[in-house]
């Protein structure tokens, strides 16, 4: 039940990383035709500044449940190393609760902004004025996904033996900050 | 409350949050709306999410992913061991000449990537079992690789020249220029240091029986034409009139990607996918830290925190260079436990005012905060680059890489101390370039 | 937010502290942070235990956030280019429409005007009160032909200030690249721009003499007007004892007054600035003018009486002030 429960949220945060991929993907596209367009055709861009934008900045959230998932948000651990693996543990799930705390509280947030810029319609002020709901949706589909990828970890923890050494630890934090050069070493 | 006293809880909160050893960005965002209700309760929940949105949605840190962006795709392609390779030809009799490759590598390599870690890794994954190999201590390899990954946000194109851009409204153009000679100037002298270093051990080997003929020197420098291309493309772009720092950056990212796919013949999806894939989880951590960080000034100004601090430091009677001091050292303990990009969104906007008050040159400042955030990425606890050092080369003790490192982080203060005598080192070439700072 | 504060804050005893917020930098002079400095001062001499808490250079809100703030009485005071908000409430775009307003004087007539009158309530019933006005002029420049005419924009490169007036360069056959305002420089630098429209306070911050070979000024017959009042948030605002109302109600006047005296001046003083620069500095005739009035009917104008409900009367009414 609570393994099925984990692996259908980890699915999910990769289908939404994929979602945040893609958005990037189109934002460097986007990018280089609107220099195009601007300096070899000398022709107006209207829409391209805020696509890139908001594209951008969706895929921060839309990415991050995954980056939760891959152990890849850089946190401080210098009291879980001095500490014995009982304590690690209640360390760890406090740390867990805290994130889950703060991902449930932008959830509100977000889901209050978000609804309010549906209901009212709200616009981007510029000349393509796309629909602010679009790009502020990003936020209550990120939370709420981390807010689930938090309660998976911590049903994971509760449930695992005692066990992390630090130096794994620190391999999966460089899988998060630099994992194209470890790609290739882990084959 | 008082605003220092709140200031202080603020900060305790933050601190107590963080030694969890949850993610910064999380920490961050939790103190910040802990102190927010505690202020005005919770109707300030109409505004977090315009807040922390707002903070990233903004052109110039477009850029941040794209930067990301070329160097997965460099990093995750044969181009790093073919320049590796080819610097060690050239360079093989020289004492030290390994050490020197890595550095020259990292150098070369940092012009392509705004970031740190990644310069790290991708140098670092040939470079460090190579010298191992060949003889070197443990500490010699992993440390000098560690230091010179360190160039990747000083060297033009920088994540963190970026983010200070944005954090304090200076030209990003002017920045990147301004960070051209003193990244010059550190790869000397970490290269000095090498060689001093390595003549004073007496490393030889067997590196200089091996001996390549000017044929076999010149055989490998198409092998390292990508990476010029590259370089001179995104030069191109950047200061050739086509487009706008920001836009570059999308750009160049296209470009090293078309460059890497067909040099190296990466035809399949997955290395391709793995590339975006790798990118997209390093700038969403960036950003995430960033968007977070937009909560926590947000809450520290709310709190009139910044404000009486800014004031406060203001109003002392001390010496400008005695302030600069202070300022370094703060720097050097906030670097020790917090990535740059979360330094310089905290600090810029209550540091900048102080700076330029005092009478500091904003671009010059911005090189020296970034030599500080240099040093914080290869100290413990939090170092970014020993993280990367500690996967590639998971035998190596992490008590040997520090202790390698250690020399260069003294390198680090010299170039500080000489960027304090010597200004100019920084800010000759953006005035030779744009004009005067206004 | 002032509650809160006055129970929590420090400054204590009985003193109410207000934040005010805006985007612009603070302490150097600039008009529109010297209008709230000034209502800051004011009404602090005013001794009806009222404080107010300057947070300039959106070191507090970022610009465009500021409105909902403002709307739910998180922020108490803002100085706020209106047409920011106008993706909430369409009809501000008119605050920011090309040629509604020509010049300083006329400026001033509209204030009090029906179309300002209409302006005011949709503010208001937003949760917003207005408590000093100001619209800042504007002008082009351009690293080509001085723009005066509409077919001196024809081909040119521009990053206009406002949707409106983007779909009016448009119509008269300018090319349109949205960029924050930020990258003009370089935009004109690297040569992605040929010309930028902008406020008279940005030609000159932005140091854009030292890319363009013609200004624009506003003069007697300007395009480029924004309405970027003094707000207070309504809720805060009837929050107050009647005394510290007055109090704000006469710094605004003071901030008013002020403002029409510096604008002048604001002008000359980028005049000077770009003269000194030996940049050219033209104004439109009245002849350029109505022909960019003409232009604006069929693009900008038309376009808002038609997607905004009640955008037609705001221009006629806004047409009809002497
Ligand atoms: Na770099
Ligand atoms: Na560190």
């Amino acid at each position: 039940m609570i393994s099925a429960f984990v692996s259908a949220v980890g699915a999910l945060s990769r289908l939404l990383a994929i979602v945040a991929t893609l958005l990037l993907i189109a934002a460097m596209l986007v990018v280089c035709e609107m220099i195009l367009v601007r300096y070899v055709f000398r022709a107006a861009t209207i829409w391209q500044t805020d696509f890139v934008i908001f594209a951008a900045t969706a895929s921060v959230f839309l990415g991050a449940p995954y980056v939760l998932l891959k152990n890849g948000h850089v946190g401080v651990d210098v009291v879980e190393l001095l500490l014995k693996p009982r304590p690690r543990r209640v360390l760890r799930i406090i740390g867990a609760l805290c994130g889950l705390a703060f991902c449930a509280a932008m959830l509100a947030a977000s889901y209050i902004n978000f609804e309010e810029a549906w209901s009212a319609g709200w616009k981007h002020s510029s000349v393509w004025a796309p629909r602010l709901w679009i790009p502020l949706s990003a936020l209550p589909v990120g939370f709420g996904m981390l807010c689930l990828q938090y309660v998976a970890q911590i049903l994971v923890m509760l449930r695992e033996p005692l066990q992390a050494d630090p130096a794994a630890e620190h391999i999966a934090m460089a899988h998060a900050v630099a994992p194209h050069a470890l790609e290739e070493t882990a084959r | 409350m008082s605003p220092v006293s709140s200031g202080l809880l603020l900060v305790g909160g933050l601190f107590a949050l963080l030694a969890t050893g949850m993610p910064i960005a999380f920490a961050l965002g939790l103190a910040a709306v802990g102190a927010l209700v505690l202020q005005g309760g919770f109707p300030i929940f109409y505004v977090l999410s315009e807040t922390m949105f707002a903070g990233i949605a903004n052109l110039a840190y477009v850029s941040i992913p794209m930067f990301v962006l070329m160097g997965a795709a460099v990093a995750s392609s044969p181009a790093g061991g073919d320049l590796y390779a080819s610097l060690d030809r050239w360079l093989n009799r020289v004492p030290g000449g390994l050490v020197l490759s890595n550095i020259g590598a990292c150098a070369i390599f940092s012009g392509m990537t705004g970031s740190s870690p990644a310069t790290c890794a991708a140098i670092g994954k040939m470079g460090i079992p190579e010298m191992m190999n060949r003889g070197y201590p443990a500490s010699v390899a992993t440390g000098s690789i560690a230091a010179g990954g360190t160039l990747g946000i000083l060297i033009p194109p920088s994540v963190t020249l970026i983010v200070y851009g944005i954090s304090t409204e200076t030209s990003i153009g002017r920045l990147f220029m301004a960070g051209v000679l003193p990244g010059i100037m550190l790869t000397a002298m970490f290269m000095v240091w090498a060689v001093f270093d390595a003549k004073r051990k007496g490393f030889e080997f067997g590196a200089r029986a091996m001996r390549y003929t000017l044929a076999q020197k010149l055989e490998t420098l198409p092998r390292i034409g990508p990476f010029l291309l590259i370089i001179a493309g995104t030069l191109y772009v950047l200061y050739g009139g086509i487009a706008t720092p920001s836009e570059a950056a999308g750009a160049g990212a296209l470009l090293t990607l078309l460059v890497v796919v067909i040099a190296y013949r990466l035809f399949r999806f997955r290395p391709i996918a793995g590339i975006f894939g790798s990118a997209m989880r390093e700038s969403v951590m960036i950003m995430m830290i960033m968007a977070a960080a937009e909560l926590f000034s947000f809450a520290l100004s709310s709190l009139f925190v910044t404000q009486t601090v800014a004031s406060a430091i203001a109003s002392l009677e001390v010496n400008r260079w005695v302030l600069m001091a202070v300022i370094n050292l703060f720097l050097l303990v906030a670097g020790m436990f917090l990535p740059p990009v979360a330094v310089i969104v905290m600090s810029a906007p209550l540091l900048f005012p102080i700076v330029t008050q005092a009478g500091f040159d904003p671009y010059w400042f911005a090189i020296v905060l970034t030599i500080n955030m240099e040093v914080g990425l290869i100290t413990p606890p939090v170092g970014l680059n020993l993280f990367v050092i500690n996967a590639i080369a998971p035998q190596v003790p992490t008590r040997d890489i520090l202790w390698g490192s250690l020399p260069y982080v003294l390198v680090m203060f010299l170039a500080i101390l000489i960027l304090c005598i010597f200004p100019e080192i920084a800010t000759w070439l953006p005035n030779q370039m744009m004009g005067a700072a206004t | 937010a002032a509650a809160f504060i006055s129970l929590a804050g420090p400054a204590a005893q009985a003193d109410t502290v207000l934040k005010a917020s805006h985007q612009f930098p603070g302490g150097k002079g600039d008009v529109r942070d010297e209008m709230v400095q000034i209502i800051a001062r004011e009404v602090e001499a005013a001794n009806v235990g009222l404080k107010i808490q300057v947070f300039p250079g959106s070191s507090l809100y970022k610009p465009n956030d500021q409105w909902n703030a403002l709307a739910r009485g998180l922020l108490d005071m803002s100085s706020f280019p209106l047409d920011y908000a106008s993706g909430k409430v369409p009809q501000f775009s008119a605050t920011l429409m090309p040629g509604l307003v020509g010049n300083l004087d006329r400026a001033k007539r509209l204030n009090d005007s029906p179309f300002m009158a209409d302006i005011k309530k949709l503010i208001s019933d937003a949760g917003v009160v207005v408590i000093a006005d100001a619209w800042l002029s504007g002008g082009f420049v351009s690293k080509k032909d001085c723009i005066t005419s509409p077919e001196s924009i024809k081909g040119q490169v521009v990053r206009a200030a406002g949707p409106a007036f983007e779909q009016m360069l448009a119509a008269a056959g300018a090319s349109i690249s949205s960029m924050p305002s930020s990258e003009i420089y370089t935009g004109m630098q690297t040569g992605v721009l040929d010309a930028a429209n902008t406020s008279s306070a940005s030609l000159v911050s932005y140091r854009l003499f030292e890319q363009g070979k013609c200004l624009t000024a506003p003069g007697e017959n300007a395009l480029w007007f924004m309405y970027e009042p003094v707000l207070m948030s309504k809720r805060v605002f009837e929050g107050l004892t009647e005394p510290q109302r007055a109090a704000i109600l006469a710094a605004g006047k003071k901030s008013e007054a002020f403002f029409d005296a510096e604008i002048r001046k604001g002008d000359q003083k980028m005049i000077d600035a770009y003269k000194k620069a030996n940049v050219q500095v033209v104004e439109m005739s009245k002849g350029d003018y109505d022909a960019w009035l003409a232009v604006a009917k069929s693009s900008a104008y038309d376009k808002f009486a038609n997607d905004v409900p009640g955008g037609g009367e705001l221009i006629e009414k806004a047409l009809a002030v002497k």
